[in-house]
Formats: structure tokens, C-alpha cells, sequence
């Protein structure tokens, strides 16, 4: 990972303003979103995908093999197709089948190795795999769309493009198990790896591999029914993405992994401050932008939901980009113009939508950013213990002097409470003054814990060293870790209280599956959320004519 | 044996400390304990499985003895392995374990205790499913 040093004259936007989850929960994919870094780098480096294995049969049921060749390496997506009654179709963690279960395997496996997968691989949770394995992932088949496409390609014509529209994908994936998980090698055996050095590289593979499989499934099993069957028109085809239904277990990753979201957001605020420090745009960059803004216009009017949070938002989204059609790019410093209207002027969502579309003209000043969004973790687990007590009561008021407001004997303050369930091993969010849960609590609430210690910190010797308080108070110890973390990844902390009565998981969720890249957010409930993934992206004979414009729709 | 990444090793080794009653801030310090430990090719989960019982002081000693808050760590416990973390920097040379059923079962159990037993109503509300999702 590489240190940003900031070259904008621009300030940056301040974490205060940034780490907020009502923006968090209004972010969308942008020219840093790990999908594009992928299919930018797949297109540069010019790499081969192959199929050296394809036996399913009319049902879809069998065994494929996808495989990523890279100038260096490979890798391959071992596919299993499965026969699921109706009745086990299920989105939720605690599901234990699925139509059909994958594992990313590093390098090319052998036929025994693809029966050591068969034995595992279909278990998911309850299997293991081993160092060769980089990912490990599963999907069901979506019953509005799954079977109208094969019927209409075997009846030879076209599915309803109405019908695409509306689902978007034929299959969705409801887990991509990557580091170390169930056996999977961890990070660190590839992020050394140039191609895997961005963050979620392997995931973000797994699920291009799995899309290039769920298309080639359709035909197949159109085929399979009648030899008169038709393969998808080619643009129409693009249409499909992965969707992708993501619960709880997700949320929780933004809290545990501070540096890390640091590093997306440092990259993308330096991105932003960089393109509104541009003194004057081209005609040809003012050209790039406002035809992504035309298609994102249109891929907004595409963009279903049926909560009414999401809805109220698209609502406001829709005629804030019509809004910025109309604005001028004449000012010195255009887009600095631009954004400083845009803050007074649109709602979160048109703000954060106008953000992705401001960087688009500009490859040069953004796409290397995509190199410090990774981060080295461990670097930051030995406390100084040398530090003193005032000083880390400095950070406090740095860091959580906004929940200084916060009365923490409310109930409606401390209402929620994330715990572990004994059944499924996930995150899930209770009712803490309802249910029997606090005392299996996660410390998923900083800005509850940084209270407790800054209540007993005070009443410590300022000039003492931190290492003598932990040594009376070591219940505090983590949020002391966490503080001089903090000092030097201001953007590692969301700044509102993660166990409000009103806290919204589904912010949490957005703004990482916003970084993967993902689109058309629908909020099934305040702690679920479906996708789309990698919709329009260029099938692998496509991508070197392709540019890094597919996310925004060209139909 | 099973062989572990090292990463779920490091998870399963905290929660199961945190089982034990030690500080999520000690529980972190000891899933990174074993962590280095068996990256060196040392016993370090077994190690911690077998203080578990008495709550693991050698973490503590050991983050005391990190921060430097304790010079010196005292004679009768200067030699205990889970100490090496702390006081030692050498470099790793494996990125699997290889855990004994036994070893796994113990730190299991510990960490079963940061369960919370699963209800009815937490499956529905706690993980926020409930509409359809078979369509």
C-alpha cells in the first residue's frame, strides 16, 4: 500500500462531514469502486478467460470450470450446480443449499482437487477448505427470472427486456467467504500479488467468473429443452448482472476494520479534492462527464425499490441530477463550483451521485489512488503505552467530542445491542432493554465506549503514561488501540452512535458494497439490502474493445 | 489435525479468550499471540487453550510488559511461551496451522460463551429478514 500524499489545492473534505452514515448510506460506486479496478486492470493486462470445463446437464446440474489467466498466474472458479427444491430456496445466512456453490481456486486445480471441492464446497459454513482456496460462495436462482429466460431463448426469442429491467440478474449471490474463512487462504498469502493488491480483488473475481458461468447456464439449459433455442442478443445480455442479498454480517466489517475504511475513503476524498482543484476542463473532459451524467439520469429511472427509505430517496435523486444538467463549467475552478453548489443545493444522494460523476473525465488523477486503498493492518496493534493520559484524552475530544451530546442513560442512546448468535455464528442486532442480550454484546459502539473511558480517564493523572491506566482498567484497552489509530486514520471512524434506537444498518452496507461497486441498492428492511453487481460489464471476448464506462448504461 | 488458516485461528483464539473473561482489548491481543506464535511454527493455540481455564494471565503480563508498564516479567512466569509475542520480533515462517481436535474443542467451548442462544424471534428481527426472498 502506498501513503497518499494529497496534490490538491483543495482542502479535503473533513471526516466530520464524511463519516456521517446518512452520507455513508447515500454513496455510489465510482471510478474506484473495486469492480472497475479489476476490469481495468483484466483489460490492460489482457487477460484470457477460459472454459476448460463445462458438464451440466438440462436441469443445471454438474460441474464448470472457469478460468482467469493473468501474464503471471491463474485463476480458477470451480462452479457446482445443484437441483434445489423451491422450498430450500433461501437469501438468509442460515440457509443450507443453494442452486449452485463456488470456490475460487488459486491456480489451476486438478480432477482431484475439483473432487476434494465437490466434497466441501456444496456444505459452504460446514465444509473446509484449504490455502489453494481464495474464495468460497454461493447463489440462488431468481424465480421472477430464471425460468422466463431459459423458456423464452427455448421457445427462440428474446426475454422481456421489461422483465430484465425490473430483476436485473438471473442468479444472487447471498455470501463471498473470502480471507482465511473456513480454511481459505488469508490475505496475506496474496496481497503481495499485484493484480490482488487492491482490496477484494479475489471476491470481486469470483463474482465477474460467476456471472460469465450463470449466462452461459441459461443458454445451456435453453439448448438442453429445444434445438431450435436462441442464445441471448448480445447487448441485452450485458444487461444481466450478479445480484446479491447482503444482511447484517456485512455491517459490522466497517467497525472492525478502521485502517481499512481510512484508506477508501482518504483515496476517494483525495480523488474528489483533486478533480476540484482542476482549474479549467477541457472541452473534451466537460464532453466525458455530462454523457456519464445522461446515462446515470437513465440508470436512475431504472433503479427500482419498494422501501420507502430508498424511494423517498430516489425521489430526491431523480430531479437533483436533472438539477445539475443545466449548470454551467464556465468558473475557474469548475468543479469546485460545481460541488459547492451541489452541497447547498442537492440532497445526499444527488450530492454523492455528483461526486462518482465528477471524477469520471479524469483516469489520471484518480485510477492510481486505487493503490492506497489497501491496508497493513497489523501495524497498528502495539498501544504506546508511553503516551499519556491527557494526551489520549486529547484524542477522545478529537475523535467522539460529537457524541459529547449524547445522553448515554437514555434508553433510546443504548437501545440496540450487536451480539453473535449461537446458531449461525453471524452478527446480529438486538433490543437491548428487551431481550437477554447485553452481556454477549460486540464492541460495535465506540462512541458508547469512548464515554466509559473518557468518565474514568479524566479523573487519572494527565502526565501519567497510558500503560499504568490499562494496567488498573484493562476493559478500556481496545478503545485506547482504537484511539491512536484514529490519530493517524481520521477517516477510521463513523461518527454517529451505532446503537441508536434509529440506527440504520443498511447505511453501514451501502458504503462498502458502494466501494465493491455495486448498484441499484434495495433496502429489503433497515438491515437488508439486495444489489446489483457488475450489470453492463463487458463479457471476457468483450473487454478490450470495452472502456471503463460500463457501469453506466449505454441502452 | 486440521489445518487453519492463520486468520480464523487469530478469531477463533480472541473470541475464546474473551470466553475466558479477559478484556475484548486482551482477547485481541491474544488471537494475536497465537497468531505469531503458530506463523513460527509454535504451539501457540494449544498454549493458550491450556491457561484458558485460569483466564490466560500470561496475555495480560504479556500486553503489560508490550506497553511497558512492567519492566520485567517475574521469574516463575518468564518462560511461558505465549510471553514470546510480546518480547520477541523474528519473522514468520508459516501461514497455516495445524490444530489437534482436542486443542479446537477447548478453545470452541470458550468461545461459545459469546453466544448469544438463538430465539425465534431474534432469527426473525435480531438478523432482519422476514419479507420473501424466494422470488
Amino acid at each position: 500500500m502506498r501513503e497518499i500524499a494529497s496534490t490538491a489545492d483543495v482542502p479535503l473534505r473533513p471526516p466530520a462531514q464524511v463519516m456521517r452514515l446518512a452520507r455513508m448510506g447515500s454513496m455510489h460506486q465510482s471510478r474506484l469502486s473495486f469492480m472497475r479496478i479489476l476490469l481495468r486492470r483484466m483489460k490492460a493486462e489482457g487477460w484470457r478467460i477460459e472454459r476448460p470445463r463445462f458438464e451440466i446437464d438440462a436441469h443445471g446440474v454438474g460441474t464448470a470450470l472457469y478460468r482467469a489467466v493473468t501474464p503471471t498466474r491463474s485463476y480458477t472458479l470451480v462452479a457446482f450446480g445443484h437441483d434445489l427444491p423451491d422450498e430450500k430456496r433461501s437469501d438468509r445466512v442460515i440457509a443450507d443449499a443453494w442452486d449452485a456453490t463456488f470456490a475460487l481456486f488459486d491456480g489451476a486445480p486438478t480432477d482431484a482437487d475439483v473432487e476434494q471441492l465437490r466434497a466441501n464446497v456444496p456444505l459452504q459454513e460446514a465444509g473446509r477448505t484449504s490455502e489453494r482456496v481464495l474464495t468460497l460462495s454461493r447463489a440462488n436462482r431468481s424465480v421472477r427470472l430464471f425460468g422466463h429466460v431459459i423458456e423464452a431463448l427455448a421457445a427462440g426469442h428474446q426475454p422481456e427486456a421489461q422483465k430484465v429491467a425490473e430483476v436485473g440478474y438471473l442468479m444472487r449471490t447471498t455470501a463471498v467467504y473470502g480471507s482465511g474463512k473456513f480454511g481459505n487462504a488469508d490475505r496475506e498469502v496474496i496481497a503481495d500479488r499485484p493484480e490482488m493488491a487492491a482490496p477484494f480483488q479475489a471476491e470481486m473475481l469470483t463474482v465477474y467468473l460467476i456471472r460469465c458461468f450463470v449466462l452461459d447456464l441459461v443458454e445451456h439449459m435453453a439448448r438442453a429443452r429445444s434445438a431450435s433455442a436462441v442464445p441471448l442478443e448480445p447487448s441485452l445480455r450485458r444487461r444481466f448482472g450478479i445480484g446479491n442479498s447482503t444482511g447484517l454480517g456485512m455491517a459490522p466489517f466497517l467497525i472492525h476494520h478502521p485502517a481499512l475504511i481510512n484508506n477508501w475513503m482518504a483515496a476517494r476524498e483525495e480523488a474528489l479534492a483533486r478533480v476540484r482543484s482542476v482549474e479549467t476542463a477541457s472541452a473534451e473532459e466537460i464532453a466525458v462527464y455530462q454523457d456519464r451524467l445522461a446515462r446515470a439520469i437513465r440508470s436512475a429511472d431504472d433503479w427500482n425499490s419498494a422501501h420507502p427509505l430508498q424511494i423517498e430517496k430516489l425521489a430526491a435523486l431523480r430531479p437533483d441530477l436533472d438539477r445539475v444538467v443545466g449548470r454551467s463549467l464556465a468558473a475557474r475552478r469548475p468543479w469546485d463550483d460545481l460541488y459547492q453548489w451541489a452541497e447547498a443545493a442537492l440532497s445526499l444522494e444527488g450530492q454523492e451521485a455528483l461526486l462518482s460523476l465528477m471524477l469520471e473525465a479524469y483516469p489520471d488523477l484518480v485510477d492510481g489512488l486505487a493503490d492506497c486503498m489497501s491496508a497493513d493492518e497489523a501495524q497498528f496493534r502495539r498501544i504506546d503505552g508511553a503516551a499519556t493520559c491527557g494526551a489520549i484524552l486529547s484524542l477522545l475530544g478529537e475523535f467522539y467530542g460529537w457524541a459529547d451530546g449524547i445522553d448515554w442513560d437514555a434508553p433510546q442512546a443504548d437501545a440496540r445491542a450487536w451480539y453473535v448468535s449461537a446458531e449461525k455464528l453471524e452478527p446480529r442486532l438486538g433490543e437491548r432493554h428487551e431481550e437477554p442480550i447485553a452481556k454477549y454484546e460486540q464492541p460495535l459502539s465506540p462512541a458508547r465506549d469512548a464515554a466509559l473511558l473518557g468518565e474514568i480517564l479524566s479523573n487519572f493523572p494527565a502526565e501519567a503514561p497510558i500503560a499504568e491506566f490499562l494496567l488498573q482498567h484493562p476493559e478500556h484497552r481496545h478503545m485506547v488501540r482504537r484511539l491512536q489509530l484514529l490519530d493517524r486514520c481520521p477517516y477510521g471512524e463513523v461518527r454517529d452512535n451505532t446503537i441508536a434506537h434509529d440506527m440504520l444498518p443498511i447505511d453501514l452496507l451501502r458504503c462498502k458494497l458502494s466501494f465493491f461497486g455495486a448498484g441499484h441498492f434495495d433496502p429489503r428492511s433497515d438491515r437488508w439490502v439486495r444489489i446489483n453487481m457488475f450489470q453492463g460489464a463487458p463479457f471476457p471476448h468483450e473487454i478490450a474493445e470495452t472502456g471503463d464506462d460500463w457501469v453506466y448504461p449505454s441502452w | 489435525m486440521v489445518d487453519m488458516s492463520l486468520g480464523e485461528l487469530q478469531a477463533l483464539a480472541a473470541k475464546a479468550a474473551r470466553g475466558a473473561g479477559l478484556s475484548w482489548g486482551l482477547a485481541e491481543e491474544a488471537g494475536w499471540a497465537v497468531r505469531w506464535l503458530e506463523a513460527r511454527g509454535l504451539a501457540g493455540a494449544a498454549a493458550l487453550a491450556g491457561v484458558l481455564p485460569e483466564g490466560a494471565p500470561q496475555i495480560a503480563l504479556g500486553a503489560a510488559l508490550a506497553d511497558g508498564s512492567t519492566p520485567e516479567p517475574p521469574a516463575e512466569a518468564a518462560q511461558h511461551l505465549l510471553l514470546r509475542p510480546f518480547l520477541e520480533d523474528t519473522p514468520s515462517t508459516q501461514t497455516r496451522a495445524q490444530i489437534s481436535q482436542d486443542t479446537l474443542r477447548v478453545l470452541n467451548r470458550y468461545a461459545s460463551r459469546t453466544y448469544a442462544p438463538a430465539t425465534e424471534a431474534s432469527r426473525l428481527a435480531g438478523a432482519g429478514a422476514g419479507l420473501s426472498d424466494n422470488d
